[in-house]
C-alpha cells in the first residue's frame, strides 16, 4: 500500500471516528427520570391569566442577592416543595432539596424598562424538578398570546426588542437553550444541579408587609427551610450595592456569572481558574490571569453560554477590580 | 455509515484499476492548490412531533444565506483518470431570518427606533478533507466527478443582529458561542467540475458542489438540525514543470 493510500485511509478513519463520537455522545447529564408535561399550565403554577405571572400560593417566590446576567432579561423565581418537607441547610451552599421540589424560573422583558406599565413579553419558563435524588430540566416556550407555554427540548433563537431604562432601543436574538445547553452550566460532578439558590445567595434582606426581614428567616417562618441562623452563614454581596467593597462586589459577580462552571466540579474545572466567592483570592488564579479575564469578557467570549450581549455594567465592575490587582 | 465508506473504498479501488491505461503515459506530478467556494447554505429540521410549533416558526421565518469555504489542498494522481485530494479547510455557513418588523410600546419618536431587523446565524468550522477525482470525459477541459468527505471542528456559532431604521441607518452587533452545539461536523460532498490546464504548471478547476452535514448541530437530542450548501468551488492548482 502506497504512503498516499495509507494516509488517505487514516484520514477517512479519523473522519469515521469523529462522526461516531459526535453522534453517540450520550448526554447523561440531562437524562430524565420523569416525564415532563406537555404544557406549563398542567403544573398549575399561575392563577388567573397566566401571562400576569401571579403565582399560586403553594409556589413561593424567592430572590437572589446577586443574579446571573441573561441579556438583561427579567426573571421570576419560584419554588414549590412537597407538603411537610423542608429545605435542609448544608453550609452556605445549595440546601438539600427534598424529592418532588419544583424550581421555576420565568424569563421576560418589559417592553419599556422605564415604564413597566406598558407591559411585558414572556419568553420562556425553565423547570427543575427533583425526583429520586436526580434533577430534571425542561424549558417551556410561551405562546404569542401569553396564555401558556409548551415543552421544547431543542434550542431556538427568537427576535426580541425592548427599550432599556436609559430609553435606548435594544434588539437581540434571544437564545432559548436546548437541553444540551442547559446541562453545560447546570452541572456539578456530571450531575444536573440548580446553581442559583445557594443559601449565601438567599441570605438577603427583603421587604415583607412593609418591614425588612431576612429571606432565610422568612423561609423558616413559612416552614420551607429548617431553622438556620442567617448571621452564622456567609452572605453573598449584591454586586450593585456600593456599601460592599469593590472586591466583594466583583467576586460576588464572578461567583454568580462564572463560578458555576469555574469550580473544582464544574464544566470548566480544567481551566485552573476558580471563581467561587468563598475561594481565597490567592487560590482563584484571578491575579495571574487578569488580562485574559478582561479580554474574554470584553469580547463576549465569556460567559461561554447564556448571553449574546456583553454586560457593560458587570464588565466595568470586574475591570475596575482587576485594575487594583498587581 | 462505516459499511458505506468501506463500499466506497472498494469501488474507488475498482474504478482506479479499470482507469489504468497501460499505453498512456501517466502524469504523476502532485498538484498543490487553493480552494474558494461560494455557496448558498441552509439547514434541515427534523424536530420531535411535540415541537412542531418551533418547526413551523423556523421554516416560516428563516431562509438560506451566503456561505463560503476556503482551503489549501494537494492532489495526487492515482491513475490516468483518477486522483486523490487531501486538504485543510475553513468554512462559514448557516442561515438567516427574514426581515422582522419591530413593534415598540413606547412614546419615543418612531424615527429614533429601528423598525426592522434581520438575524444571521453562522457556523465556523476548521477541518480536513479527502476527495476522490474521477475523470468522466474531456481532453482540453477535463470533466470529472469528485465525491469526498470532510471532518471539521466547530470554532463558533456567530449571531449577527442587523437593525435598520426608517432613515436607512443600520446597527450591527455580533456575538458568538461554541458550547452546547456539536463539536465536530462530518460533511460529505459531491462535485462535478472541469479542469483546464492554463500552462504546464498551472490549472484551474470550476466545480458546482453540494455539501451536507451528516451529524446534527444539536447532539444528544431527539431533534435533528443539519446544515447543507450548494455552490461553486474554484480551485487554482500548481505543479512543478
Amino acid at each position: 500500500m502506497s504512503k498516499l493510500k495509507f494516509t488517505s485511509l487514516c484520514v477517512l478513519a479519523c473522519m469515521v471516528f469523529g462522526y461516531v463520537v459526535s453522534c453517540n455522545k450520550a448526554d447523561t447529564i440531562t437524562a430524565e427520570n420523569i416525564v415532563f408535561k406537555a404544557k406549563l399550565s398542567e403544573y398549575n403554577i399561575y392563577t388567573g391569566v397566566a401571562g400576569s405571572l401571579v403565582h399560586q400560593l403553594d409556589y413561593t417566590p424567592y430572590q437572589l442577592a446577586t443574579a446571573l446576567f441573561s441579556d438583561y432579561s427579567e426573571k421570576q423565581r419560584l419554588i414549590k416543595l412537597p407538603p411537610s418537607t423542608k429545605l435542609m441547610a448544608e453550609g452556605d451552599g445549595l440546601p438539600g432539596f427534598p424529592d418532588g421540589t419544583i424550581i421555576v424560573k420565568t424569563f421576560y422583558y418589559f417592553r419599556n424598562k422605564s415604564d413597566t406599565s406598558l407591559g411585558k413579553k414572556i419568553i420562556e419558563t425553565r423547570l427543575l424538578i427533583k425526583s429520586e435524588g436526580k434533577w430534571n430540566a425542561a424549558t417551556y416556550l410561551w405562546n404569542t398570546e401569553q396564555t401558556d407555554a409548551v415543552l421544547v427540548s431543542s434550542g431556538v433563537d427568537l427576535p426580541m426588542n425592548w427599550i432599556n431604562e436609559r430609553g435606548e432601543p435594544m434588539v437581540i436574538s434571544y437564545r432559548v437553550p436546548s437541553k444540551k445547553e442547559c446541562g453545560t452550566c447546570h452541572q456539578a460532578s456530571q450531575q444536573l444541579t440548580p446553581i442559583g439558590p445557594k443559601l449565601r445567595n438567599l441570605n438577603v434582606d427583603m421587604e415583607f408587609n412593609g418591614a425588612q426581614i431576612n429571606q432565610l428567616d422568612r423561609l423558616v417562618q413559612q416552614g420551607l427551610l429548617e431553622p438556620v441562623n442567617p448571621a452564622a452563614l456567609s452572605r453573598l454581596p449584591d454586586w450593585t450595592n456600593r456599601a460592599y467593597s469593590l472586591e466583594q462586589r466583583a467576586r460576588a459577580y464572578l461567583d454568580v456569572n462564572c463560578g458555576h462552571c469555574h469550580n473544582d466540579n464544574g464544566f470548566a474545572k480544567r481551566s485552573r481558574l476558580t471563581l467561587t466567592f468563598h475561594t481565597s483570592l490567592d487560590n482563584t488564579g484571578i491575579s495571574s490571569r487578569k488580562r485574559e479575564i478582561d479580554v474574554l469578557m470584553s469580547r463576549g467570549a465569556m460567559p461561554l453560554i447564556g448571553t449574546t450581549l456583553v454586560h457593560k455594567e458587570g464588565l466595568a465592575l470586574v475591570q475596575e477590580f482587576l485594575n487594583t490587582l498587581h | 455509515m462505516i459499511k458505506y465508506l468501506m463500499l466506497a473504498l472498494v469501488c474507488i479501488g475498482r474504478i482506479e484499476a479499470s482507469a489504468q491505461q497501460p499505453n498512456e503515459k501517466r502524469d504523476k506530478r502532485i498538484r498543490w492548490g487553493v480552494l474558494y467556494s461560494a455557496s448558498v447554505s441552509y439547514r434541515t429540521l427534523n424536530l420531535a412531533a411535540k415541537e412542531t410549533s418551533i418547526n413551523e416558526w423556523r421554516n416560516n421565518n428563516e431562509q438560506p444565506k451566503y456561505g463560503h469555504w476556503i482551503g489549501a489542498l494537494m492532489q495526487k494522481p492515482l491513475g490516468n483518470k483518477t486522483a486523490l485530494e487531501l486538504g485543510f479547510w475553513f468554512s462559514e455557513w448557516g442561515y438567516k431570518t427574514n426581515t422582522v418588523q419591530l413593534t415598540w410600546n413606547s412614546n419615543t419618536s418612531n424615527g429614533m427606533l429601528p423598525n426592522r431587523a434581520m438575524f444571521k446565524y453562522s457556523y465556523s468550522h476548521l477541518g480536513i478533507s479527502a476527495r476522490y477525482r474521477y475523470q468522466v470525459f474531456g481532453d482540453k477541459i477535463k470533466y470529472y466527478l469528485m465525491p469526498g468527505i470532510a471532518w471539521g471542528a466547530l470554532l463558533n456559532r456567530k449571531t449577527t443582529v442587523l437593525a435598520r431604521y426608517a432613515s436607512g441607518k443600520k446597527d450591527a452587533s455580533v456575538s458568538s458561542v461554541r458550547a452546547g452545539f456539536a463539536e465536530t461536523a462530518v460533511i460529505p460532498s459531491v462535485a462535478f467540475g472541469g479542469l483546464y490546464q492554463i500552462s504546464n504548471s498551472l490549472s484551474v478547476c470550476v466545480e458546482p458542489v453540494f455539501r451536507f452535514q451528516l451529524n446534527s448541530l444539536l447532539p444528544g437530542e431527539n431533534n435533528k438540525e443539519k446544515l447543507y450548501a450548494y455552490g461553486i468551488n474554484l480551485l487554482i492548482l500548481y505543479n512543478k514543470k
